[in-house]
């Protein structure tokens, strides 16, 4: 009997990317500790974690600026929120986008120029024409990620399905799949590994984008944290939203990773 | 079982350069129910594309396929195909691989994966129906393909070079494996591949092509269980010489006898 390979076994965390983590802490403490940077200019770690432990749930010194009573916490479910409806939307329209453009030229030729060109036009142009569009509401902010989202996971999507080895299609028509079962069982489920790694990379993306657009007028959000104290120059609290919005994201990141990496653990070595 | 019917089938491309290929160039053959056919011929005669054209993966430039007397419009379960690249998919478990086209055709999921595991058995893989295909060899994917083709019961079998990229060892027992299956309720089977020893082990009839046409047709006529040492009886050598010299390797024949 002809021997099977065995499965390649992965670790579930990055061990340099935690020494990685735990340098950049170690310098910046160092840099605050030592005065080589000044205080008003970088806070030091153990300054700014008490500032979030003080602010996080609910903080009057938000209130003050009219950022809700809920404290961080409340403005990073605002931004939270916002990211996760625009990459739901996004997932839909860009995947199918991506899927119809990879199997029929016509529509390929016609919706490539638009995606392309949403892609490379950088999100400061555009993003006034959202706040005219829009109004100061959660929509622009919300449409403004939609855009972004939408021409990474169209790209990767169809670049997935156009790249899906036409054995599996011919596959399933000569084992009677219908033409929805193509589609779900074949295209989605081979295109999987590929698609989420464009959903991850937009939503890395995003993070950033939403707290940007944010400062176009939202009412609240973790963007408008940073904006309000920025203003202020008061770097502690400035810093502390930062942090929050980047193990939000990292967060976010590591939660999804461990999905998707769950769903395609039939791929060998999926590094997502 | 059901017969095949090609009628003056012709199957023309248009190459990039745009310049027309015919890769099957008007073909007239009957393939008899519970027949086993190979066929064999050089590389690019037509022998895939006309495996293709029965499959209905693509409509034929002029003439007719039928199966039955009904007319070959497009790929069916009735036609099952086993490919020579890897077909199965890398995303479902092996059970659930063989599992599917019971699972298009709507038969409910204790009923299909009972029918799936025993053919599972039957090629010698009852222990991996949990196993992912990355897991597998070369050799039990290409079980796990004839499996899921099997449990479909299609009445026709294509098979397109399927045990080519395979050692010796492996090739000689899916052999005895696909005999095994092919014998239980004997599905015509059209059977593409460049090896002559495989030809004469497996079939009834081997059908020779160049530049799209038939250059012969030949019945073997061998009994069966078939093994090494058939290859070496004269109706056996008589017809690897000729085949042989339709391969263009005349080098390897001399008066009148294998020179292997």
């Amino acid at each position: 009997m002809d021997q099977a390979p065995r499965a390649a076994r992965q670790l579930p965390f990055d061990p340099l990317g935690i020494a990685g983590l735990v340098a950049l802490i170690v310098l910046w403490w160092a840099l605050s500790y030592f005065r080589i940077v000044p205080q008003v200019s970088l806070p030091s770690p153990a300054g700014v974690v008490t500032t979030i432990a003080d602010n996080f749930f609910s903080s009057s010194y938000l209130d003050n600026y009219h950022l809700g009573q809920q404290g961080m916490a409340g403005n990073l479910l605002y931004s939270i929120v916002n990211v996760l409806i625009a990459l739901v939307i996004a997932c839909v329209v860009g995947i199918t986008l991506g899927f119809t453009s990879a199997r029929l030229a016509l529509f390929r030729a016609a919706i490539d120029p638009v995606m392309l060109t949403a892609g490379t036009i950088p999100v400061l142009v555009t993003a006034p024409f959202f706040l005219v569009w829009f109004g100061v509401s959660r929509s622009a902010q919300i449409a403004l990620l939609i855009i972004y989202d939408i021409t990474i996971i169209y790209l990767f999507a169809q670049r997935a399905a156009a790249n899906l080895d036409p054995t599996y299609v011919d596959a399933s028509r000569t084992l009677g799949a219908s033409q929805r079962r193509i589609v779900l069982d074949v295209y989605l489920m081979g295109t999987l590994p590929e698609v989420f790694g464009g959903i991850r990379i937009a939503l890395a993306g995003a993070w950033g984008l939403e707290a940007f657009s944010e400062l176009l007028g939202a009412p609240k959000g973790i963007g408008r944290v940073i904006q309000a104290m920025a203003a202020d120059m008061d770097t502690q609290m400035m810093v502390a939203a930062i942090v929050t919005l980047a193990v939000v994201a990292v967060g976010f990141d590591f939660a999804i990773g461990s999905v998707f990496g769950f769903i395609t653990r039939w791929k060998r070595k999926a590094r997502l | 079982m059901a017969e095949v019917q090609l009628t003056s089938v012709r199957q023309v491309f248009r190459r990039s350069s745009g310049a027309l290929v015919e890769a099957v160039a008007g073909v007239d053959l009957v393939f008899r129910a519970h027949e086993f056919v190979c066929m064999i011929g050089p590389s690019g005669c037509g022998k895939t594309t006309l495996l293709q054209l029965v499959a209905g993966l693509m409509p034929v430039t002029s003439g007719q396929i039928a199966v039955d007397d009904v007319a070959v419009s497009g790929p069916s379960p009735e036609r099952g195909l086993v490919f020579q690249r890897d077909s199965v998919f890398p995303w479902m478990r092996s059970l659930d691989n063989v599992a599917y086209g019971l699972k298009c055709r709507g038969v409910d999921k204790a009923k299909r994966e009972n029918i799936a595991r025993d053919y599972l058995n039957q090629v010698g893989l009852g222990a991996i129906e949990r196993s992912w295909p990355r897991e597998l060899s070369g050799g039990m994917l290409k079980r796990v393909a004839v499996a899921t083709v099997f449990a479909n019961s299609p009445r026709v079998l294509l098979m397109d070079e399927p045990f080519g990229a395979l050692d010796y060892v492996t090739k000689l027992q899916l052999h005895q494996t696909l005999l095994g299956l092919w014998g239980h309720y004997r599905p015509t089977v059209l059977f593409v591949t460049h090896d002559v020893d495989e030809a004469m082990l497996l079939a009834d009839r081997i059908i020779v092509m160049k530049a799209g046409r038939v250059a012969d047709d030949r019945q073997v006529t061998l009994a069966r269980p078939r093994t090494v040492e058939s290859l070496a009886l004269p109706e056996a050598v008589a017809h690897k010489e000729v085949l042989l010299r339709h391969l263009g390797l005349n080098a390897l024949v001399q008066d009148g006898k294998s020179a292997q």
